[in-house]
């Protein structure tokens, strides 16, 4: 079963977004749809912004994951 | 197209997580992602290994359907039908250690893992535009699918769009 990972944009520029992940692990991905901004929890698969994460749903998630790990 | 590549191209969307969680490297997923696309010859250790949550399931309902577990009308069953039932916490199996199916789970993100049919209404070089679910709008990865186009159907999972439909 597959429970996602969200990152947070921390920079865009033109259509390509910087997603880091609370492992700190930083990607690049391609904004081909709808508009994001700096700060937005995202999905990130295959170099592509998948969907956006509402922020709250997201962080509730993170702090969950981090919570299993330690 | 194999059993065993058909099981992959439903799988290997997950498997980015896999690898967030360190059960597998970027080799494996390397591997994997080439055999998706390529439709490489894939072993069924290799899979069975790596996707050990989902054979669990897929026994069951291998059982439940008196064939095989890797008979392609129990996979596809299995992804077309029960993983979604799984994920709504709909099917009540004793038996089932939970492996993985968190309750607090967001419902947004269980909507990432459902396998959905969708329509393509935009098309890009290495992606699609799709419209799932009563008008959701979701980017996906044509890498599985090159010869969809707008206006057919196909089965999303998670970033990928994984077969088309008739």
């Amino acid at each position: 079963m597959c429970l996602a990972i969200p990152g947070r944009i921390i920079e865009i520029k033109e259509s390509n977004a910087i997603v880091e992940y609370y492992t700190s692990e930083r990607v690049n991905a391609k904004i081909v749809e709808g508009s994001y901004r700096e700060g937005d929890y995202v999905i990130v698969q295959a170099k592509l912004v998948i969907e956006k994460v509402p922020k709250k749903e997201a962080i509730t998630w993170l702090n969950a994951l981090k919570e299993n790990e330690s | 197209m194999k059993v065993e590549n058909y099981f992959l191209k439903y799988a290997f969307p997950c498997s980015f997580v896999l690898k967030q969680r360190g059960e597998i490297d970027d080799k494996i997923i390397a591997r994997l992602e080439r055999a998706a696309i390529n439709n490489d010859k894939v072993s069924r250790e290799l899979l069975e290994r790596v996707y050990f949550r989902a054979f669990f399931r897929i026994k069951v309902l291998a059982e439940e359907l008196e064939k095989d577990y890797w008979d392609l009308e129990v996979i596809k069953e299995y992804f077309l039908k029960r993983h979604n039932e799984l994920l709504d916490g709909m099917f009540n199996d004793k038996d089932d250690k939970g492996l993985d199916v968190d309750p607090k789970a967001p419902k947004f993100l269980k909507n990432l893992c459902k396998v959905f049919v969708a329509r393509i209404i935009k098309k890009g070089e290495d992606f699609l535009v799709v419209e799932y679910d009563n008008g959701k709008r979701r980017v996906v990865s044509n890498a599985l699918v090159l010869e969809a186009k707008v206006g057919d159907n196909v089965s999303i999972h998670y970033g990928y769009a994984v077969e088309l439909l008739k």
